[in-house]
């Protein structure tokens, strides 16, 4: 065991951390309408775009952990930027053993699309391949509207790269995020895999690592404001009845953070694990998110509840996000069933 | 970041597997005959015959030189093979750690080598019924006198006071000082104290009061500075939340394999909401080992002990208290009659789990320490 960041790792939390630096203005900016923000896009898409793919396959090599590590340092600030879907959908391509072809992902957004109308997460899916052209609708697309290429999710385990025919934007409850209907009407599926799971799993903690950051930014939040706000001539951060709540968040965002880090390693070792240590992080993870970020609400008191506070940004992340790629209710079952399938096989 | 063991830990785990593996048999067969408390005392023998004793501790005082590692794999590997406890768990896990960071030279040689090789048992005298969370507000006094002090006062809940010879012994020094600043940390012999056992709600006699009146400790087992005892204390208490971690997790999951196997004895392996609550504690508990691996890691690799502790108590202690509780809550009657064959389990533990919000630190006092050394809040006591 050595389970503590390594040099590079920790100049990877540093570089984002600077390109984080002012990301909950930006999103301040951005809802009170100012035009998408090109940094730090730019530079996340121009030099990060490859980690945890290996140089052999055209990334710029590194782990998953490293790139949970950076996804997680920009969630902390709710910056806003297209490349953490962007980056997702690419890391679902790599999982699943798609070639990415690194000019085509220069060029514009990527987009990872599973969700299907009424359907369990992953499937069965109505979306159909027949003589190699996709048909079906796919929906809750992370930046599809913008997505040139999208990665999508098929029956019997395999999933396709394409090009959506049409997408409609949906009306999100998070001001700071674009999610799309996306139609295919027989788009030809430029490379099919048959291991869909290889990716989703990656796609999966790569989430999982944005709600443990968008935990951690809620309650640091609720922390710096229970510092300042004063009541009965004290701050009330000092009133165990606000920092206990607090405290509880931060031991949940800590849960999550643990959980995330070993299914990276899990999934990059090749551990027979990794299945069910993805569905622990992405369970813990949107309730730590969910959580935190309505402790930060309360402890702001009516403040909280108003257009301009933020709170309600990391909240509605993270109700968002833990809807992402299998709510809590179902990878806590999967988490069950894999328990029961271990024990069941001892005895 | 690598959560499995390197080649170096995995040759390390494989010697402590194939010792236990020939050890443990012969000393289930004497176990058979003999109290828990002999078992317990034969079992340290074994252990400190083997080597296998102090291994993150100095080579000099008897220890093994090692890291925080080896002694997690150690005891990780010991309770997953439900081996005793052994008999001077305390003087292993608090007081020979806090020893060898506070004593001096002639400290650690009197007092080291007994500890591991079980001369002397150790016990822990820091609550009174008077202060509990409240720690630093004990009133039991030592008054100075020639070549040392006498110390009168009553303690509590102490875990090993039975079978104690040493105490680790907080008491009031300077009562005009502020509250922290004059408490001293002594190292005391327990034959002059009046011990009484105390019965638990499941029946069970864990912890004991001890009674001290006119005690004489001698100046040369005073650990650290006179009225400097707060910090030894911290650092007792620091230690006794980061070592037990390994053997919390282990305690976890074997209660969770357990529930999952009751589950499917009672045939609700299809309910949609056991399945739900069985990979709630399953990620619980999965975030213990996980939450232990990393601070163990981060210990050895030369980080101070710090609040992470406190982290995996919390973690723990609801674990524990929500797997014990969903058992009884699966409905089944026998599981609630202890006595009946084979069924005082889940309702002995049930009931053990509810002191586990409260021992070593309650929750409250686990969340004012996050939300004070974490997150920076003010302090909400004085």
């Amino acid at each position: 065991m050595k389970a503590i960041l390594e040099e590079e790792q920790r100049l990877v939390v540093e570089v984002a951390e600077r390109m984080a630096g002012n990301g909950l203005q930006n999103a301040q900016r951005l809802l009170s309408g100012a035009p998408w923000p090109e940094y730090p896009d730019h530079d996340l898409m121009a030099n990060w775009q490859g980690l945890a793919i290996g140089e052999a396959d055209g990334g710029s090599g590194g782990r998953l952990v490293d790139l949970a590590l950076l996804i997680r340092t920009l969630s902390i600030r709710l910056t806003p930027c297209r490349y953490i879907d962007h980056v997702i959908a690419l890391q679902a391509a790599f999982g699943a053993g798609l070639p990415i072809d690194f000019k085509v992902a220069d060029e514009g957004q990527w987009c990872l699309a599973v969700a299907e109308p009424r359907t369990p997460p992953f499937g069965p899916f109505a979306c159909r391949l027949s003589n190699n052209r996709i048909d079906g609708t796919k929906t809750g697309v992370p930046f599809g509207n913008r997505a040139e290429i999208a990665i999508i999710a098929l029956e019997d385990n395999r999933i396709a790269l394409a090009k959506p025919s049409e997408s409609i934007l949906s009306d999100s409850a998070d001001p700071l995020a674009e999610y799309a209907c996306l139609t295919f009407n027989g788009s030809a599926a430029e490379h099919v895999s048959d291991n869909a799971n290889g990716g989703l799993l990656r796609a999966t903690v790569l989430i999982a690592a944005e709600l443990c950051g968008v935990a951690q930014g809620a309650v640091d939040n609720g922390s710096a404001y229970a510092k300042e706000r004063a009541q009965f001539g004290q701050p009330i951060g000092s009133y165990q009845g606000v920092a206990h709540q607090l405290a509880e968040a931060q031991v949940a965002t800590e849960t999550a953070w643990s959980l995330t880090l070993y299914a990276c390693w899990a999934i990059d070792s090749g551990n027979s694990d990794a299945q069910k240590a993805v569905h622990a992080a992405k369970a813990k993870a949107s309730e730590a998110a969910v959580f935190s970020s309505e402790r930060a609400l309360q402890v702001h008191g009516g403040i909280g509840m108003t257009w301009e506070s933020t709170p309600h940004l990391y909240l509605k992340r993270a109700i968002t996000r833990a809807a992402v790629l299998g709510g809590t209710h179902w990878h806590r079952q999967q988490l069950g069933s894999a328990l029961l399938s271990k024990i069941s096989s001892v005895s | 970041m690598h959560f499995d063991d390197t080649r170096e830990q995995a040759n390390f785990r494989k010697r402590v597997i194939s010792w236990l593996e020939e050890t443990l048999p012969g000393l289930r067969k004497v176990g058979k005959e003999s109290s828990e408390e002999e078992l317990s005392r034969h079992w340290q023998k074994l252990m400190h015959d083997g080597g296998w004793l102090g291994l993150a501790w100095p080579k000099e005082f008897g220890g093994q030189g090692l890291s925080a590692i080896e002694e997690a794999i150690f005891n990780e590997e010991c309770v997953r093979r439900d081996a005793p406890i052994p008999i001077n768990l305390l003087g292993i896990l608090l007081g020979g750690p806090t020893i060898i960071v506070h004593g001096t030279d002639a400290q650690k040689k009197r007092y080291l080598p007994k500890i591991l090789s079980a001369d002397e048992i150790w016990c822990q005298g820091f609550s009174e019924p008077g202060n509990g969370s409240d720690l630093a507000g004990l009133r039991t006094r030592a008054e100075k006198t020639e070549g040392g002090w006498r110390i009168s006062g009553q303690k509590v809940w102490t875990s090993s006071g039975h079978l104690a010879h040493k105490c680790l012994l907080l008491a009031r020094t300077d009562p005009s000082a502020s509250k922290h600043r004059g408490i001293t940390y002594f190292l005391a012999d327990t034959s002059a104290f009046d011990i009484r056992p105390l019965r638990m709600i499941n029946g069970e006699a864990e912890f004991n009061e001890m009674f001290i009146d006119d005690v004489f400790v001698a100046d040369e087992d005073v650990l650290g500075e006179v009225n400097g005892g707060w910090q030894v204390a911290m650092t007792t208490l620091t230690v006794e939340r980061n070592s037990v971690a390994f053997n919390l997790q282990v305690w976890a999951r074997q209660a969770l394999d357990r529930l999952a196997a009751e589950v499917m004895e009672q045939g609700l392996a299809d309910d949609t909401y056991v399945l739900e609550r069985l990979g709630e504690f399953e990620a619980e508990v999965e975030a213990i080992r996980i939450g232990t691996i990393r601070s163990t890691s981060a210990l050895s690799a030369g980080s101070q002990a710090g609040v992470e502790g406190s982290t995996v108590k919390l973690q723990w202690a609801h674990a524990v208290q929500n797997i014990a509780r969903f058992a009884l809550e699966l409905g089944a009657i026998d599981l609630v009659l202890a006595g009946a064959e084979g069924s005082g389990y889940w309702i002995n533990r049930y009931l053990r789990a509810r002191g586990h919000s409260i021992e070593g630190g309650t929750d409250e006092i686990q969340k004012s320490i996050i939300a004070e050394r974490v997150l920076g809040l003010p302090r909400s006591r004085l």
